[in-house]
């Protein structure tokens, strides 16, 4: 665990860092000027929300052929921070929005389905706070991550095959960026991870934690009658 | 709201998110070691019983 505390260190230490790089090394765009600024944070946030549903995803693939109940812990940690970082994209992108659209919130194709997104997850996480034997609680939420995750591709491409109004970056090479912008996104995309994995680490431990004085206090109780 | 505002806020925002994720996770753990302890209690008492 110390390792992911000096970790989580570092992340918050790239985050004020990341400040710098935004405010002072990376060139201000012509036509948005500042709030273009806000893509450093938008970016990362949503490509790790993509990374944390993805893990999710794939841990309830495999709790569902394995029936390991460590598949089931990983998958709802994950779509817990995956979760808050969907969120944090969604507010971020309306703040961006309104500075460069006009309106906090438009019904584009890419916006709604990140929205659809957001809302399986809170339903998904509304599920596991639920009242039921552990094992069907795991495979209810498996079977609602992978269909949650069904949602990720489309709101991925979203810009790309439909008519969009929120910019698809990477879409031509380079996605027209300027070096020292391409080098600030990638430093904040980098900085999210140094973020995203201890929080994962120490949720997982605390969650793991939780089940195993769960065990014990059945066991206990068992034993008094 | 200007951009530089906009800006700001945007970066509040993403400090707040994370910053209530660890109070959550912090109070979670209060409450684990909390339990912990009653747990060690309770079994305590009925040994010594």
């Amino acid at each position: 665990m110390k390792k992911y505390a000096y970790m989580a260190l570092i992340g918050v230490l790239c985050l004020a860092f990341s400040q710098f790089l935004i405010y002072d090394y990376a060139p201000t765009e012509r036509t948005m000027g500042y709030a273009q600024k806000i893509f450093y944070y938008h970016l990362p946030l949503a490509w790790w929300c993509f990374v944390s549903f993805f893990i999710s995803f794939v841990s309830a693939i495999l709790y569902l052929f394995k029936k390991n109940m460590c598949y089931d812990r990983l998958s709802a940690v994950s779509a817990e921070i995956g979760f808050l970082l969907a969120t944090l994209t969604l507010v971020t992108g309306s703040i961006w929005g309104r500075q460069s659209w006009g309106v906090w919130w438009t019904w584009d194709p890419r916006l709604t389905t990140t929205l659809v997104l957001w809302f399986i997850y809170a339903a998904y996480l509304v599920v596991r706070t639920m009242a039921m034997p552990n094992e069907k609680r795991a495979a209810v939420s498996a079977v609602i991550t992978i269909i949650g995750f069904l949602d990720v591709p489309l709101v991925f491409f979203s810009a790309r095959l439909w008519r969009s109004i929120h910019p698809a970056v990477f879409a031509s090479k380079g996605g027209g960026l300027e070096a020292e912008m391409v080098h600030t996104v990638i430093f904040c995309v980098l900085t999210f991870a140094f973020i995203y994995i201890p929080l994962l680490a120490f949720r997982l431990k605390q969650v793991q934690q939780l089940q195993s004085m769960e065990t014990l206090r059945t066991r206990m109780l068992y034993e008094e009658n | 709201m200007n951009a530089i505002q906009a800006l700001t806020y945007a970066n509040i925002a993403i400090w707040l998110g994370i910053g209530a994720y660890c109070f959550f996770l912090a109070k979670k753990q209060s409450e684990m070691d909390r339990r912990l302890n009653s747990l060690i209690l309770q079994s305590k008492t009925e040994n010594d019983a």
